[in-house]
């Protein structure tokens, strides 16, 4: 380092601990210059430098340990992420990158060679553009109405296996630090892969759960994986109001940039809530309706704040319903309820972005296909069974989600039901259009609640 | 977007001054050497 600094070259040192860690470090190695510190691991991860136990655990560390030990070096009590692995960046004067490593394993390091050859003044600049479209991309979106006339092959595994041909890799290499992001039904399945990814990307992320242990196994499991200590759980209850309301109370308070609606449930017989209301009614609509009402204050706050209604493709088969949602005169039907829900699950989405016009709001939904879920394996094992598959696994299903509350091109998009990243129809069959009188007999079904 | 675009918009606290410092702004007018340690230890 200090034949680097004779040469006129900064030589800056960046650690994921604390001041107090990095000051003591500084003591003990006796570093000159800059020390800085990362604690969010927002630069570590804006770098692409990795992490993980895999890495931690592999055999080249145990050869790069056994080498370190025979040469007289002794690691320190670890002060700090001790998943995170390092590397080194050269920038030039005005920021051309002349070198990157990044560290595969603990004890993998750069060749000071390499970096010497990358402070001379010939030292060519690194090309980091992103990968690009596939050469495939344009055919395959203009295909793809064609192609998705039918379910099959469309909503399966090989459906996403086609449409993601057609997406933009930059489209989510974003950093969403700053961004902070309310995901429901977070504790497994689509909502889980929803709250990692934006959690991977940067993200404060708060994951709204029923239950505590599971939803604080989810929370323990997204921070290990990502190293995103700004990951929290906040217990709500869809089907109990004054949960809902004690939620919206904790986290009104300071702007909300995403908001995705996630929860679900598909009951097996009707279940009345305890403020009168079907299950699957009051998690799927009067519930995220309260919330989205309570919330609108702090999503109005945020520049560009983004509310997504996860429906489901099985909603495509269901006109509109709001005659005896509560099913008191009918005969319970799981399927149906939970159809018709989502159905209107993509009209409220619909209502709300009206409701926001002319704001910093915008309110989608989405379908994420036909995904292997918790519900799913529950509620019809037999389907599971045979459909397993061709089931999209939950990350899959999550990735328009993701799309959605991220990327620079769903900026500004409002009610739209989107599935595999691109915007689709809401109705295949004439038969489930429904009328304005409906629309507005759901509005104030679920204001009244 | 490139990791050296995402960095240089990041600021950082100076583990010495408690101040923030614009990583972007070191490489303005100079070479610099940019080491991630795994961690302090």
């Amino acid at each position: 380092m200090k034949s680097w600094r004779e040469q006129g070259v900064e030589v800056v040192i960046v650690g994921n601990g604390n001041r107090d860690f990095a000051e003591a470090f500084r003591e003990e190695f006796e570093i000159e210059g800059l020390l800085l510190v990362d604690p969010d691991l927002h630069a570590y991860r804006a770098a692409g430098l990795r992490r993980g136990r895999r890495e931690m655990t592999s055999p080249q560390l145990i050869g790069n340990t056994i080498r370190a030990l025979r040469s007289g070096a002794r690691q320190t009590a670890v002060q700090g992420d001790p998943w995170q692995l390092g590397g080194v960046f050269v920038f030039a004067p005005g920021g051309d990158l002349r070198f990157q490593f990044r560290s595969a394993a603990a004890g993998d390091h750069a060749d000071p060679s390499e970096i010497d050859a990358a402070l001379d003044e010939s030292a060519e600049t690194i090309d980091e553009e992103p990968d690009g479209y596939s050469l495939l991309a344009p055919a395959m979106n203009a295909l793809r109405p064609a192609l998705d006339a039918s379910p099959f092959l469309s909503f399966d595994r090989l459906g996403f296996q086609r449409h993601s041909i057609g997406f933009d890799p930059a489209d989510l290499d974003i950093d969403l630090y700053g961004r902070r992001c309310l995901v429901t039904g977070a504790s497994s399945g689509i909502g889980y892969e929803a709250a990692l990814a934006l959690s991977d990307l940067g993200a404060e992320v708060l994951l709204l759960c029923g239950e505590t242990d599971q939803g604080q196994n989810a929370v323990d499991a997204i921070r290990e994986a990502t190293g995103n200590r700004r990951v929290h759980l906040t217990i709500l209850d869809l089907a109990d109001p004054a949960s809902i309301d004690e939620a919206i109370s904790q986290l009104g308070k300071d702007p909300i940039d995403v908001l995705v609606h996630c929860a679900d449930v598909l009951a097996d017989k009707r279940i009345e809530t305890e403020s009168g209301l079907e299950l699957t009614f009051a998690t799927h609509l009067a519930g995220p309706h309260r919330l989205t009402r309570g919330l609108a204050s702090a999503l109005e706050a945020s520049d560009d704040a983004r509310v997504i209604w996860v429906s489901s493709g099985g909603m495509l088969t269901r006109r509109l319903n709001v005659e005896d949602t509560l099913w008191v005169d009918r005969e319970f039907d799981g399927a149906i309820a939970y159809a018709e829900t989502k159905r209107a699950q993509v009209v409220l989405a619909e209502l709300w972005a009206e409701t926001f016009n002319g704001t910093s709001v915008h309110v989608n939904s989405m379908h994420p296909g036909w995904v292997d879920t918790v519900v799913v394996r529950n509620s019809v094992p037999l389907l599971h069974k045979f459909a397993k598959p061709i089931l999209r696994t939950p990350a899959e299903g999550a990735d328009t989600i993701i799309w959605l509350a991220a990327a620079s091109d769903a900026e500004g998009r409002t009610g739209r039901f989107f599935f595999d990243r691109q915007a689709v129809r809401t109705h295949w069959l004439p038969t489930t259009r429904e009328s304005k009188e409906d629309r507005d007999r759901l509005w104030l079904l679920c204001e009244e609640q | 977007m490139r990791s050296s675009t995402r960095l240089a918009s990041i600021a950082l606290i100076n583990s010495a001054t408690d101040e923030p410092v614009r990583l972007g702004d070191l490489w303005q007018d100079q070479t610099v050497v940019l080491i991630f340690l795994r961690h302090f230890g």
